[in-house]
């Protein structure tokens, strides 16, 4: 392992400030011998601070990434934690088994999406991704190699799910895939008028639809429309050997940043809408396009130009849902900001033995606006204040700006939870609202 | 099912290399210094579809030689050697220190030389076998940023050059010259545009086997990089500082 100085950014375009960057290629390896604060870096697809860490030293996880065993009769995989979805898939789908869950991006290490606790479109029925993670390998600063699991080491086991990655050095993890008969994905897409239709489609169809999301066009003026998108795993049995496509476009630099805002927000909301009614209702589609359609433009957060973008994503209760997402809409056309995407799934009531687990029952909005600056930011404290009227939660992996309150009320363990910090870890995130030093 | 025998196991292009064999259910023993990091390398490629894999601890000449022959005495014999060790350590260290300069010639030329030969002779025995050896494009021309490293793998080309020629028509060796690749050997360098992945790597790799080339630049367009860097008059090159 050598050292390097070297910056690194976050998927919204938050950057480190004066760190250094070691190079991990082995579990078996010590953590680097540094004085200062220590941050296991993998994808940097955290798209505010969590995945950063000022003046100190990351741990670079990307070539920690061998297979340990797999166990193809139980779909039980053991991977090291820098591993991502992308090599995942390519693995075990020929093999029959899928990720019990994943993100909307194939380009994530599974260290991260444990320390996220990551969610995806079945979260209704199937919970976050620590749900399905029995064991994995933890290394602490002390010099210690902790297996956790519900039975040994169960607190750091239930701190290290959604811990932020500030509990020491994911080696490794086990993962229950789900067994599945195809590549193939069938979709069904529904158009929302109103947001009283999004409520009954998502109860309505939960049970029929294993995968579940709806996609909002806010630009529009008026009662809210958008797209329900619904999917489950083909039946019908198919080749399971399968190329993807390799991404198809890329965008080679950054855009200036008036490129995505207002009427472009809104022409491409539009488009995107219209080309919903004119396409087919229900088809088949690779899981590729399904689960990661924007994965097909390389370094596509770079449209959103040098200020980067602010994503904002919470969770209400369900009671609280439909007054909630009318008046946060309405808020962000007061304020005349657009989000280029904006999503809403309903959260199911399993629970992950997280301690700082984000996803719990209820009803999550996420939004992702251009970076304007103080405008912005005066949008995102208002959007708080109706969030937090109502016991809702926001989300730090899609954060830069949560005040050390906000994170409190959000988590409601906290207190526990610092009990099991790894005293030399941290991230700006963690220094920001407060948890480490 | 094929036989591999793998010196430098624990790199990232043999790693990447050895990856895509495995899927066919290959054998393979690997050899390296790192017992650890040999059996984490060994349970990746078993889990990717390996049939056995061996691993031998290698410190020495004789252990190196025993492991080479343990290897090609298997009952099915041996169909391709990978030598995959080398080592890039700061120039200017080399530079201060006449002791480095004989390690790093140890380890990016003379054991690979020694462990080809053992492994020649066995190929030669048994009529057929191919020798892939890793060089690096910095072989071609001497540059002031690197002329150490390279005047190694220059070394490592000329003998496989020689060896090439013993070994044909029955027996093949193909000398890979990859360009700079984003490994953990090249972590402490700075990464330009030219870089390229040692999955990539590895692809060009196994079609430059399966084509049966005795030279194989990767990326490809290295090969004319090089080819116009070698041509370049020594009255310019001189005076160049990288």
């Amino acid at each position: 392992m050598s050292g390097v100085n070297k910056t690194l950014s976050s998927w919204g375009g938050n950057q480190s400030v004066g760190s250094k960057v070691y190079r991990t290629s082995w579990r078996s390896e010590p953590l680097p011998k540094v004085s200062t604060k220590l941050l296991a870096y993998g994808m940097g697809r955290s798209y505010g601070d969590s995945c950063l860490l000022n003046n100190g030293t990351f741990i670079e996880t990307h070539d920690l990434n061998h297979f340990i065993s797999f166990d193809s009769s139980r779909g039980l995989i053991r991977v090291e934690a820098g591993c991502t979805m992308a090599a995942l898939l390519r693995f075990c789908v020929p093999h029959g088994w899928f990720a019990p869950v994943t993100p909307g991006t194939k380009f994530v290490t599974l260290g991260g999406c444990l320390a996220n606790d990551i969610h995806g479109k079945n979260h209704h029925n199937a919970g976050s991704f620590g749900c399905f993670v029995p064991r994995f390998g933890l290394r602490r600063s002390d010099g210690s190699e902790l297996e956790c699991s519900p039975d040994r080491n169960p607190e750091l086991f239930c701190a290290t799910i959604g811990g932020l990655g500030l509990t020491g050095l994911i080696l490794w993890l086990e993962l229950q895939l789900k067994p599945i008969r195809s590549p193939l994905i069938s979709q069904t897409k529904t158009l929302l008028s109103g947001l009283d239709s999004f409520f009954e489609h998502a109860e309505k169809e939960e049970a029929e639809f294993e995968y579940s999301v709806a996609w909002l066009d806010v630009t529009h003026k008026g009662k809210p429309r958008g797209v329900f998108l619904a999917g489950n795993h083909a039946k019908q049995a198919s080749a399971l050997e399968h190329t993807l496509p390799v991404p198809l476009l890329s965008l080679p630099f950054q855009l200036p940043d008036a490129a995505l805002s207002g009427w472009s927000i809104g022409l491409m909301n539009s488009g995107y809408y219209l080309s919903n009614v004119f396409s087919p209702k229900r088809n088949e589609l690779f899981y590729d396009s399904f689960f990661y359609p924007l994965d097909s433009v390389a370094h596509w957060n770079r449209a959103y130009g040098a200020k980067g973008l602010r994503q904002y994503q919470f969770v209400v209760p369900r009671q609280n849902g439909l007054d909630v997402l009318a008046e946060v809409l309405d808020k962000v056309q007061v304020a005349r900001q657009s989000s280029f995407l904006t999503v809403v799934k309903l959260f199911g009531n399993r629970r992950s033995p997280g301690i700082l687990s984000f996803p719990r029952a209820g009803v999550t909005v996420c939004f992702d606006f251009p970076n304007l600056g103080a405008a912005t930011e005066r949008l995102l404290d208002d959007l708080d204040t109706t969030v937090f009227s109502c016991g809702g939660a926001l989300y730090p992996a899609k954060d830069c700006r949560m005040s050390p309150d906000a994170f409190e009320r959000s988590f409601p363990k906290h207190k526990e939870f610092k009990k099991w910090i790894d005293p030399a870890f941290a991230s700006t995130f963690s220094q920001r609202i407060g948890l480490t030093s | 099912m094929k036989h591999i025998l793998v010196l430098g196991a624990t790199s990232a292009m043999a790693q990447s290399l050895c990856k895509l064999y495995a899927v066919s259910g290959s054998h393979f023993y690997l050899l390296g210094r790192n017992e650890q990091r040999l059996n984490i390398v060994a349970a990746d490629l078993l889990v990717h579809g390996a049939q056995a894999v061996e691993v031998r601890v290698v410190d020495s000449f004789p252990q190196l030689k025993a492991a080479a022959e343990e290897a090609c005495q298997q009952a099915d014999g041996l169909d391709l050697f990978l030598a995959a060790q080398g080592s890039l350590p700061s120039q200017e260290i080399v530079e201060k220190s006449g002791e480095s300069v004989s390690e790093l010639f140890h380890a990016n030329a003379v054991q690979i030389m020694d462990a080809c030969l053992c492994v020649a002779s066995f190929f030669e025995a048994q009529g057929h076998g191919t020798c892939v050896v890793i060089g690096s494009v910095a072989g071609d021309r001497g540059r002031r940023s690197n002329y150490l490293y390279g005047a190694s793998k220059a070394a490592l080309e000329v003998f496989c050059d020689g060896l090439r020629q013993r070994l044909e028509p029955n027996c093949s060796l193909v000398f890979i010259k990859p360009g700079p690749v984003d490994t953990p050997m090249t972590s402490h360098l700075k990464k330009g545009a030219l870089f390229s992945t040692s999955e990539k790597v590895a692809k060009d790799i196994l079609s430059g086997i399966e084509r049966g080339s005795a030279v194989v630049y990767t990326p490809s367009y290295w090969k004319w990089i090089m080819l116009v860097i070698k041509l370049l008059p020594d009255s310019v090159v001189k005076r160049l500082r990288a």
